[in-house]
This record gives C-alpha cells, sequence and structure tokens, in this order.
C-alpha cells in the first residue's frame, strides 16, 4: 500500500495538454508582466506631469510628498509582483521546451510567490479597508454626539 | 558519454513530482483565498453599491429640474453598471477559484484531467487579467495625452 503510494506521487505525469496549458499560462503570464512594467513607467511619467502641474499651482515643493511616497510604494510593490511573474513565466516557458523539471519547480515557486504576494497585499487592502470603515464609523458617531 | 546521459535527460517527461506538487499546492491556497476575499468584496460592492446608488438616485431627484441629466442618467444605469462591473470581476475570480480547486482535486487523486482542467481555468484567468490590464493601459496613455 505504501509503495503504491510513493510509486503514484512519482509516476503522475505532464501530458501533452497540460504541457499546451503550462505553455499558454507562461506566453500570457509573459505580456501580463511586460503590460505590468509599462504600466509603471506610463504611472511614472503621468506622476512627472502631475507633480509639475501641482508645482506650478501651489508653487511648494513640498505638496506633492504624500504623492512621491505613494508611488514609490506602488513602483516597490509592482516591479516585485512583475518580476515575480515574468520569472516564473520564463521558467515554465523553459520547463516545457526542454522538458527540464527543474525549471518547473523553479516556475511553479515563483508563481505560488506571485499568488502568496498578491494575497498579503489583499489582507494589507482589507485591514486598511476595515480602518478606514472604523474611523468613518467613529466619526460618524462623533459628530452625531 | 555526456551526450547520452543529456539525452536520456531530455527524454524524460515532465512529472509531478513531490516539489512540483507543493508549489501547485501552494499556488491553489494562495489562489484559493484571494478569490474567496475577492468574492466577498463583490459581494459588498454589490450590496452597498446598489444601496448608495438608489440613495444618490433619490438625492438629485430632490433637488429637482437643474439635475435633470443626472435624472435621466440615473441611479438605474449606475446600479447596472455597478452590476456589470461586479459580475466581470466575479467572473474573473471564479476562474482563480476554480483553478485552485481543481489542482487540490487533482493533486489528492492524481487526476491529470483535474490538473489539465484547474491548468486550463488559470490559463483563462491570466488571458482576461492581461486583456483588462491593456486597456487599463489605453486608457492611462489616453489620460496623460487629454
Amino acid at each position: 500500500m505504501e509503495n503504491n503510494q510513493d510509486s503514484s506521487i512519482f509516476e503522475f505525469n505532464i501530458d501533452d495538454e497540460a504541457k499546451s496549458s503550462f505553455s499558454s499560462i507562461a506566453r500570457w503570464a509573459n505580456i501580463n508582466a511586460i503590460v505590468g512594467f509599462i504600466g509603471i513607467g506610463v504611472s511614472v511619467i503621468a506622476f512627472v506631469i502631475s507633480l509639475i502641474r501641482i508645482n506650478q499651482l501651489t508653487g511648494s515643493p513640498f505638496a506633492a510628498v504624500p504623492g512621491i511616497l505613494g508611488l514609490i510604494f506602488t513602483l516597490i510593490i509592482g516591479l516585485v509582483l512583475n518580476i515575480t511573474l515574468i520569472n516564473a513565466a520564463i521558467n515554465i516557458k523553459i520547463a516545457v521546451d526542454h522538458s527540464s523539471q527543474g525549471s518547473l519547480v523553479t516556475g511553479l515557486t515563483k508563481l505560488a510567490t506571485y499568488f502568496k504576494i498578491f494575497g498579503i497585499l489583499t489582507i494589507i487592502s482589507l485591514v486598511i479597508v476595515a480602518l478606514v470603515l472604523l474611523v468613518i464609523m467613529m466619526f460618524g458617531s462623533g459628530q452625531r454626539f | 558519454m555526456e551526450d547520452q546521459d543529456q539525452d536520456h535527460l531530455l527524454e524524460m517527461d515532465l512529472q509531478i513530482d513531490s516539489d512540483v506538487r507543493q508549489q501547485l499546492y501552494e499556488a491553489a491556497k494562495w489562489s484559493k483565498f484571494i478569490s474567496i476575499v475577492m468574492f466577498i468584496a463583490c459581494g459588498l460592492v454589490l450590496f452597498f453599491g446598489v444601496i448608495g446608488g438608489t440613495a444618490l438616485f433619490s438625492v438629485f431627484r430632490n433637488f429637482g429640474s437643474e439635475f435633470d441629466i443626472v435624472n435621466e442618467f440615473g441611479g438605474a444605469v449606475l446600479i447596472a453598471i455597478i452590476v456589470i462591473v461586479v459580475a466581470v470581476v466575479a467572473l474573473i475570480y471564479y476562474f482563480l477559484f476554480n483553478f485552485s480547486q481543481k489542482i487540490k482535486t487533482a493533486l489528492i487523486s492524481d487526476n491529470t484531467e483535474f490538473l489539465n482542467a484547474g491548468l486550463k481555468s488559470l490559463k483563462i484567468f491570466f488571458i482576461i487579467t492581461t486583456v483588462f490590464a491593456i486597456l487599463s493601459l489605453v486608457n492611462s496613455v489616453a489620460q496623460i495625452f487629454r
């Protein structure tokens, strides 16, 4: 029985259909990451344009400090997510093209990391939304009394 | 001799070994969490959006004829937009949820069909998110040149 279980773990092969799916996943994940990188670039350009406009309106160079912090935060998250995704895509593609088991493990590790980062960001977003709701509720009840 | 070894390695097919299993399981676990959170968020947006949209509609109606354009556009359209957006987001994350469920079943039962179905769902998830990412990028570029 134990032998059967052990052998079933190692004889679970990836067929042509799964290979084709892995290949498509790699292709689309690659495009997704590239679009993400371009999006980061566009965000930076849009921010610089806004910065110039804000500077012209207010005349204060410090008016955009919160925006700069937000941009740096977005840049770091965006870069980490997209680098992880593109690494996953590249490794999965290599794995399918060259039947490389090591690349498949690396690619799937990166894919799992991508979803992990995504999940942690989701938790952070949830906490922020909950805090904002809490502040709104406190502010609302404070105004009532 | 080295070439022979290389050929032998090349002939070997990809397998779901313990490392691949572990990483697929990890990806499935996190994608399930993300999709469930997104479903809950969709439900909340739908609930508060419909209530908020209805309230907004009645507020503008009370303002009278000056807000006729808003009245014509109406809360109904606003609600319809919210419902469509929520439906699209829910559909996208349904594919991610499907991926996690199918992959988990595949790993438990060593079933290739479930593995293929799960991978297809992940493929569709990436296709849709990429299309939306491209649309979002085009919109951002258009905003810059406006």
